[in-house]
């Protein structure tokens, strides 16, 4: 236990300030994964395949500037049930179906396999993927990635010739073993406001252009301070299910829903925001840009905000809001 | 001083044409003075000597030798075993005296010695016909070697030496005198009276038990029993209150003897007077263990005990026999009982006793003083980090009692050197407390009742989704308590025989929490048990038999990630990864053990210790029987070899042995310890040492292979070798300061799994160097510094980071564990006091600046969100206390 205290010192030290200032959560600077959104095919809104059905997964990525083609290699497997570390299929034959996509266009991956029938009862379904943004995933990666316990020295390098931006993922995908244990994605939000205004659907375009010319975009100037920003979720999207308690009987929960927050521009107070049934809404400060760190032209600046709403059992609804930034008065 | 003896001497007469006479070795031979032999008669003193009756007239009659004169040996020659001869030609006269003489043989040294004693000696002259006549011979004189000096009488009598100094200053009180009365002969007393550096000394005093009592204008008088033994030194510091008007009987507060000979390979030992002015300890004495040899530098000042390359929970720290369950408060800086009750540390970093068990690190023992019987005594410190008061009080005519209390003071401040996005809930506040009860009901019986605790508590509010790791929201809390009940009865069962029974009971709690993903909670009601007796059954042959239980009901309440190994695991997972898991487990535990030790003297020089040690514990259903062997050899005054070789076993943590989330199939974690080495008193109060240890480790508790079933096994093993070099140089008679250096070079391994390679132990510090020393000025000042230079401790590099979509967290992907290391840390500490002396009471004031040049040594590293970035993680920054303290 004094272990685990001390462990902990680390990340309270740099909390603390005891370290330099490292590159924000929530601020988007380059391509960043939003996650695997999960849909079984025939049920899009299910996220828990049953054996033999197929799951179709897509993922979405966040850009600070215009999108890129995105390579995508990867593997369904039966994984092992670990309880620490990073997860690895049990064996080269628990491989179900490689997972690739290729595409030079922007296009975010998408893929597909299907569970087979006679997939263990306790087993664990797992995807490892590598995906390379303006690149090629290095075809060496794959199998040192998957042995954990002989890393390579030099560190990971996800892209071929180290071009790109690189990440390596990893999902365990709940399997429905009952029939009414299904799990649906978050439904969309319900509201989201920005100093009391709201940010209507995003109307799409590269965040740093122009965008007085787009009139639904709310505008907000540069240097304002800090602003309430506000979510709101719809009380039917928080699911009833079952977790096994201490002794094994089934103890009814109601889902909660993490939102995960990625901004173009600005500070966050929270990276994360927490709705429940009860509390289906919930804020965090935002910081408008400073001018000095984020220059804006008389045109406006569109600047984005990213929503990954998440019920931790494999559900995820990806939304996004932008607003117009215009040079501080 | 040499004694020239002649064993024999002989003439040579030659008179020219005479025959040769026998040699007149009868005449000498018996007598070194060159006396006549018995028997004979003396010559007249007129040189002539009538001729016998009967003797033919005309017979010659060769000279003889009246008084020989004794040459002394050359002092420029050794005596060797055999004689030296030198070959004369003298001419004796008429008259018997030696005219002419010349040396016709042996070595050249003796010559001038034999001429001149051949010269001053006296011979009766030749005589022909009844004439004395001139004569012409050869003479041979003999060296006897002298005999080797006697051997000096084996001591009889010992010294008692010493100190008499004002308290806390080591300021000495000039002229205050000293009278030692022997309780045995009334009329064997002495007096002293000491000087500007405090000491004095008794030499030859005949063994015994002496009433030792000390005046000095302006303080009140002490009295106390020392006790001399032949052949040795006693040495004892007395410090005398200033005179409030009370009649004062005691007055001492330290007391050193000259040393027994270790149970142990290598114990260290740091005094009383010394604890507490290790400079960036703030005066605390179980820190001063941070400067010994073999120590191990803990990150951010945690207060673990990393002893010889052991992990910390592989050590145990005792307070008179019994395990503390915590020794350090919040971020170590402060220790739970208080130094000023202590008298000594002793510090044993392997090879320890069959006394100890259930460890396979090292041992620290702290000993604690009788509170003050001579009337009310008081102590109150003011510093930033904290403040205490510590009472002390006679009760009756046999008894005694002293009260302690602390509290921490961080709590003043704390809220205002946080980032505002950590709400504070809970301050963080620590306080000790000690009540301590000597009794001596009869001569042979001191009875002590002990009640201590400490209680550390915070609690930080993060707001939700602060960091990158979604789990990390809510409180931090941290709530550590435990209370401890001890009793020990020490008796007296005979001249050769004691008992000791220490018996301790008392809840401990930890209670950890971090919003509802981490929770731990551990209540135990801990109950302890020794029992030791100590025979001496012949000179050379010494028993000590004993055992030892430790019993506590136990609850764990846990909410968190699967459990797994903590050592060597690189950098952790963030918790939104984890599958939370909740366990509740009631047991208990139940750990006997017995020892018995042999303790052999096959002669003065030497010492044998043999024991022998069994463990048992219940939850693994598993025993130890740990053989363990310690020789110790003066091989001359002040040098002493020791070796020792022994088994040592330790049953696994409670929370790895639980069915519910460990592995209640696991053995107890053994090792081997090897050790030897010498000591050496280069000088009057400068001794060095250098040992050198190995230790292997088997069935070491590790995880499975990423915490599958069945979690833990005992496949881990570990080896740790290295040496540890100690000087320390004493305060004493005229040397006001004290010094320790101690060097560690050690290399401390583990390998979690059979077939994977080595990897380093996370506290292996390949270079450990303190230099620590104290200087005492005059006025009551004193001033002092602690260097400590250390190599960084091992850290595993971080290659990557792998996106969990599901919780939308990055998990860190760990490189080879433990392959790199921080930089290497270094650190200067400084301290100054001043001390004023004032009728009734005493002021010091004191600066302890911690880090004095603000190093920023680097302890680990911190990540961005998906490790692609990193930053150095430092270590406490210059922390300077200032405090005050009042003593009545």
């Amino acid at each position: 236990m004094r272990r685990t205290i001390l462990r902990l010192a680390v990340p309270l030290a740099l909390l603390a300030g005891c370290g330099d200032t490292l590159d924000p959560v929530s601020l988007v600077t380059r391509p960043r994964v939003l996650g695997f959104e999960l849909s079984v095919e025939g049920d899009a809104e299910r996220t828990t395949p049953r054996t033999g059905e197929t799951l179709n997964l897509r993922l979405p990525f966040a850009f600070p500037e215009e999108a890129q083609g995105i390579d995508f290699v990867g593997v369904a497997c039966l994984g092992v049930d670990v309880g620490f570390g990073v997860p690895f299929c049990a064996s080269e034959d628990s491989v179900i179906a490689p997972l690739v996509s290729r595409s030079v266009a922007p296009a975010f991956p998408e893929v597909s396999f299907t569970v087979p029938a006679d997939f263990p009862e306790d087993a664990e379904l797992l995807v490892i993927a590598a995906a390379c943004v303006g690149g090629v995933v290095d075809p060496e990666l794959f199998a040192s990635a998957l042995d954990i316990s002989s890393p390579p020295a030099g560190g990971l390098v996800v892209c071929a010739d180290d071009v790109g931006t690189g990440e390596l993922l990893q999902s365990t995908i709940p399997v429905q073993r009952i029939p009414d244990d299904a799990n649906l994605n978050p439904l969309p939000l319900v509201e989201v406001r920005l100093d009391g205004r709201v940010l209507p659907p995003d109307p799409g375009g590269v965040p740093g252009t122009a965008c007085t010319d787009v009139p639904e975009l709310p505008t907000f100037f540069s240097d304002s301070g800090d602003v309430d920003l506000v979510v709101e979720s719809a009380p039917e999207t928080f699911e009833d299910y079952f977790v096994l308690d201490a002794d094994d009987q089934p103890l009814p929960v109601v889902e909660a829903l993490q939102h995960a927050l990625l901004i173009t521009a600005g500070e966050l107070e929270a990276n994360f925001i927490f709705t429940e049934r009860e509390d289906v809404r919930e804020d965090t400060i935002y910081t408008l840009p400073l001018i000095e760190e984020r220059p804006v032209a008389a045109e406006g600046s569109l600047e984005r905000l990213w929503f990954s709403i998440r019920d931790e059992r494999g559900g995820l609804r990806i939304e996004s809001r932008a607003y117009c930034l215009l040079p501080g008065v | 001083m040499h004694r020239p003896l002649i064993l024999r001497f002989a003439l040579a007469l030659t008179f020219a044409g005479f025959v040769l006479p026998p040699p007149l070795e009868a005449q000498g031979a018996g007598d070194a003075t060159g006396e006549p032999a018995a028997g004979e008669d003396a010559p007249d003193e007129g040189g002539s000597e009538p001729a016998s009756e009967g003797e033919a007239e005309t017979a010659p009659v060769p000279p003889s030798v009246l008084e020989l004169v004794e040459a002394p040996w050359p002092a420029e020659v050794e005596p060797g075993g055999e004689p030296v001869a030198v070959l004369l030609e003298i001419v004796i006269g008429i008259d018997g005296q030696v005219g002419e003489a010349q040396v016709l043989g042996g070595p050249e040294a003796f010559h001038a010695a034999a001429l001149a004693a051949v010269r001053a000696s006296r011979f009766a002259a030749a005589r022909v016909n009844g004439e004395p006549v001139e004569a012409r011979i050869r003479f041979e004189y003999v060296f006897r070697p002298p005999p080797p000096p006697e051997p000096p009488p084996p001591p009889a009598t010992g010294v008692l030496e010493g100190r008499v100094l004002a308290p806390e200053a080591d300021d000495a009180i000039l002229g205050a005198r000293v009278l030692v009365a022997s309780a045995t002969d009334p009329a064997l007393e002495r007096e002293a009276t000491v000087g500007e550096d405090g000491t004095f000394t008794f030499e030859d005093l005949p063994p015994g038990e002496y009433l030792v009592t000390i005046d000095a204008l302006g303080y009140a008088g002490a009295e106390a029993t020392e006790t001399v033994v032949p052949g040795e030194a006693t040495s004892v510091v007395y410090r005398l209150r200033p005179d409030a008007g009370i009649e004062d009987e005691g007055g001492l507060s330290a007391r050193a003897r000259v040393d027994p000979p270790p149970r142990e390979v290598t114990r260290r030992r740091i005094r009383q007077e010394e604890l507490t002015q290790i400079p960036g300890t703030r005066g605390d004495a179980l820190r001063a263990i941070e400067i010994l040899p073999g120590v191990g530098r803990p990150p951010f000042g945690t207060g673990q005990i990393i002893i010889r390359g052991s992990a910390p929970n592989d050590s145990e720290v005792f307070i008179e026999g019994i395990p503390v369950p915590l020794l350090y408060h919040f971020g170590g800086l402060t220790s739970v009982y208080n130094s000023r009750l202590l008298t000594q540390i002793d510090f044993i970093p392997g090879n320890f006793s069959s006394r100890y068990g259930r460890r396979i690190g090292g041992i620290i023992e702290v000993e604690t003083r009788d509170p003050a019987s001579d009337g009310f005594h008081g102590v109150a410190e003011f510093g930033v980090i904290d403040t205490s008061v510590l009472a002390e009080f006679p009760i009756g005519e046999n008894a005694s009692m002293a009260l302690g209390f602390r509290r921490s003071l961080i709590d003043l401040v704390f809220s205002s050197i946080v980032p505002d996005s950590i709400g504070v809930t809970q301050v963080p506040v620590y306080y000790d407390w000690q009540t301590v009860l000597s009794w001596r009901p009869t001569s042979k019986d001191r009875i002590r009742f002990q009640h201590y605790g400490a209680s550390d508590a915070f609690e930080l509010f993060l707001d939700d989704g602060l960091g990158s790791d979604p789990a990390v929201s809510g409180n931090l809390g941290l709530t550590t308590r435990f209370g401890t009940f001890q009793m020990g009865w020490d008796r007296q069962i005979s001249d050769d025989a004691e008992l000791d029974v220490d018996a301790a009971y008392g809840p401990q709690a930890i209670d950890f929490g971090l919003g509802n993903a981490l929770n731990f909670e551990l209540f135990v009601n801990q109950f302890y048990l020794r029992s030791e007796v100590r025979q001496r059954v012949t000179d050379w042959y010494k028993l000590t038999y004993g055992a030892d239980l430790l019993l506590g009901p136990f609850r764990v309440d846990f909410t968190g990630p699967p459990q797994q190994q903590q050592e060597g695991a690189g950098e952790f997972n963030p918790l939104a990864s984890a599958d939370i898991e909740r366990a509740t487990l009631e047991s208990l535990a139940g750990r006997p053990g017995v020892y018995i030790e042999n303790e052999l003297r096959p002669s003065d020089d030497v010492q044998l210790i043999a024991g022998v040690r069994f463990d048992y514990d219940n939850r693994t259903g598993d025993y130890a029987i740990d053989p363990r062997l310690v020789a110790n050899w003066d091989v001359a005054e002040g040098l002493r070899l020791k070796a020792g070789a022994g088994l040592y076993s330790q049953p696994p943590e409670f929370n790895e042995s639980v069915p519910d989330g460990g592995n209640p199939d696991l053995d107890m974690i053994h090792s081997v310890h090897v050790g030897g080495g010498f000591e050496y008193e280069i000088l009057d109060g400068f001794r060095i040492g250098v040992d050198g240890f190995y230790k292997y480790l088997w069935d070491r508790v590790v995880s499975t292979e990423g915490g599958v079933d069945p979690i833990f096994t005992n496949e881990g093993i570990g080896r740790i070798y290295g040496a540890e070099i100690s000087g320390k140089l004493e305060q004493g008679p005229g040397r006001p300061f004290f010094a320790y250096l101690s060097y560690t070079i050690s290399r401390s391994e583990r390998r979690d799994r059979p077939g994977e390679p080595w990897r380093l132990f996370d506290f292996d510090q390949t270079h450990i160097f303190t230099l620590s020393g104290v200087y005492n000025l005059p006025k009551g000042w004193s001033m002092g510094a602690t260097m400590r230079v250390v190599s960084g401790n091992p850290t595993t590099p971080v290659i990557g980071g792998i996106y969990d979509s599901l919780n939308n967290v990055y998990q860190p992907v760990n490189g080879r564990i433990n392959s790199i290391r921080n930089p290497n840390f270094h650190r200067l500490d400084f301290r100054i006091e001043k001390k004023w002396v004032f009728e009734s009471w005493r002021l010091a004031l004191f600066l302890d600046i911690q880090n004095i040049y603000n190093r920023q040594n680097q302890e680990g590293l911190g990540f961005n969100f998906d490790y692609t970035e990193r930053t150095p993680i430092n270590g406490l920054p210059i922390i300077p206390a200032l405090g005050i303290r009042g003593e009545i």
